[in-house]
């Protein structure tokens, strides 16, 4: 287990550089969510208590990097890894096909809820801005999932 | 795993999130977290470094072997050549900037300027945050300017010995006291979470037309007065509305930002 938590923890290691550096250096208004692939990924083939004790401290530590209150951006990727975790047995969320609108769908939901909670109006360039990044996200979340499974099969979990 | 496992789970992580939202503390980050923005700038550093060193190699020993060769030589001379027309070109807009920049500097005598580079911006869509690579150890304090030659960036809301939490001035909590330049009307710009910004509690009848240029109030003490928050892209007034609706353009591009400085008021130099 420990082998597959400090894989997944050098991971999001990469996810950081990618999210807060490199990607932002490109282009400023696109953000592409790992995050929603990993849980997607921890959600599908982890077990419970460690897939969920590792989406708490790793977006626990990801809110220095943000300027959500403290809490706040914790609180979304938990309540998202409960949703997965229930509509798991509901949706086949092994096939490609769903996690990648799932990915789409729940970036847009993400930025929906941070916007409500603000009060926010995008205009029109801000929610091309949104609607890309979602598009970007739903091609990547697959590759994430891909990337945990990979991971629980070498590391023999 | 049972579910009285599971349950015991979720209950500390609900209290542990509700303890965090409500124990936060605007420009005060916990030690958690500024060990791991210290640990981000160190972890950024160790991951360029390694393209540096070999990069120096590169250039400072595989070349010169290459030397040796007279022929290999004046190639290498030719293309350094070009590489030079390349960076007088580079250098032509390095000047122009610090042209500007000398004359910013020029015009804003009694503050002293600590300059910086941004480091990461933030992991959300929705705020508008960057973290530079300077912290209290550098001088920077929380509530500090951050501007450019272009005009206001935003300012300081927390800092760590070697980082600094900006808050953009196109994020939806950021509020600076303003006044159009041309016929000094106040009011207060607030970001949208976007690209452009407002300029809000300013009377319908008030003079203000697009094009003004719209700068710092010096009101509340943070920004000095004068510096350029943005243009009036687009005046809406409404008879039955108090105040009019104002929409900025921002005067800088985050895309674009190269240099940054931390102002303060210049304690050497109180005239």
């Amino acid at each position: 287990m420990w082998r597959t938590q400090i894989s997944l923890f050098c991971l999001v290691l990469c996810i950081i550089l990618l999210e807060a550096t490199i990607i932002p250096s490109l282009w400023s208004s696109l953000r592409i969510d790992f995050l929603i692939g990993l849980t997607m990924g921890l959600v599908i083939y982890a077990p419970f208590a460690p897939g969920f004790t590792f989406v708490l401290v790793t977006t626990l530590l990801l809110q220095a990097l943000t300027g959500a209150r403290l809490g706040f951006f914790p609180l979304v990727y938990v309540v998202m890894y409960l949703f997965l975790d229930l509509v798991k047995n509901l949706i086949f969320l092994e096939n490609f096909v769903v996690q990648a609108i799932s990915g789409f769908v729940l970036s847009i939901g993400i930025a929906l809820i941070f916007s409500v909670m603000l009060d926010m109006n995008f205009t029109r360039t801000g929610t091309l801005g949104i609607f890309i990044s979602a598009l970007f996200t739903g091609v990547v979340t697959p590759l994430m999932v891909f990337i945990v499974l990979r991971m629980q099969v070498s590391n023999g979990t | 795993m049972r579910n009285s496992g599971k349950l015991t789970l979720l209950v500390f992580s609900a209290i542990l999130i509700l303890v965090l939202i409500s124990i936060g503390r605007p420009g005060y980050p916990s030690k958690g977290l500024g060990f791991v923005r210290e640990g981000y700038y160190f972890l950024e550093k160790a991951v360029t470094a390694p393209f540096g060193f070999v990069s120096g190699i590169f250039e400072n020993y595989i070349i010169l072997v290459d030397t040796r060769h007279e022929n290999r030589e004046l190639k290498q001379k030719n293309n350094e050549l070009q590489v030079q027309c390349m960076n007088l070109l580079e250098l032509r807009s390095e000047n122009v900037r610090l042209r500007s920049m000398l004359e910013f500097k020029k015009q804003y005598q009694d503050f002293a300027l600590h300059s910086a580079s941004l480091l990461t911006q933030d992991i959300t869509q929705v705020f508008k945050t960057a973290i530079i690579d300077r912290g209290r150890n550098e001088g920077f304090f929380v509530n500090m300017p951050i501007v450019s030659p272009d005009g206001v960036i935003g300012r300081v809301v927390a800092v760590t010995p070697h980082t600094s939490q900006v808050l953009l001035l196109t994020d939806s909590n950021s509020a600076i006291p303003a006044l159009v330049q041309s016929s000094r009307v106040k009011g207060i710009v607030k970001g949208r979470g976007e690209a452009s910004l407002t300029l809000e509690y300013v009377r319908s009848k008030e003079e203000v037309h697009i094009g003004d240029y719209v700068v710092t109030s010096g009101l509340l003490g943070i920004f000095p007065k004068g510096l350029k928050l943005g243009i009036v892209k687009d005046v809406a007034r409404d008879d039955a509305k108090l105040f009019a609706e104002i929409t900025l353009g921002p005067c800088i591009d985050v895309n674009k930002i190269e240099e940054l400085f931390g102002i303060r008021k210049n304690v050497a130099n109180p005239d």
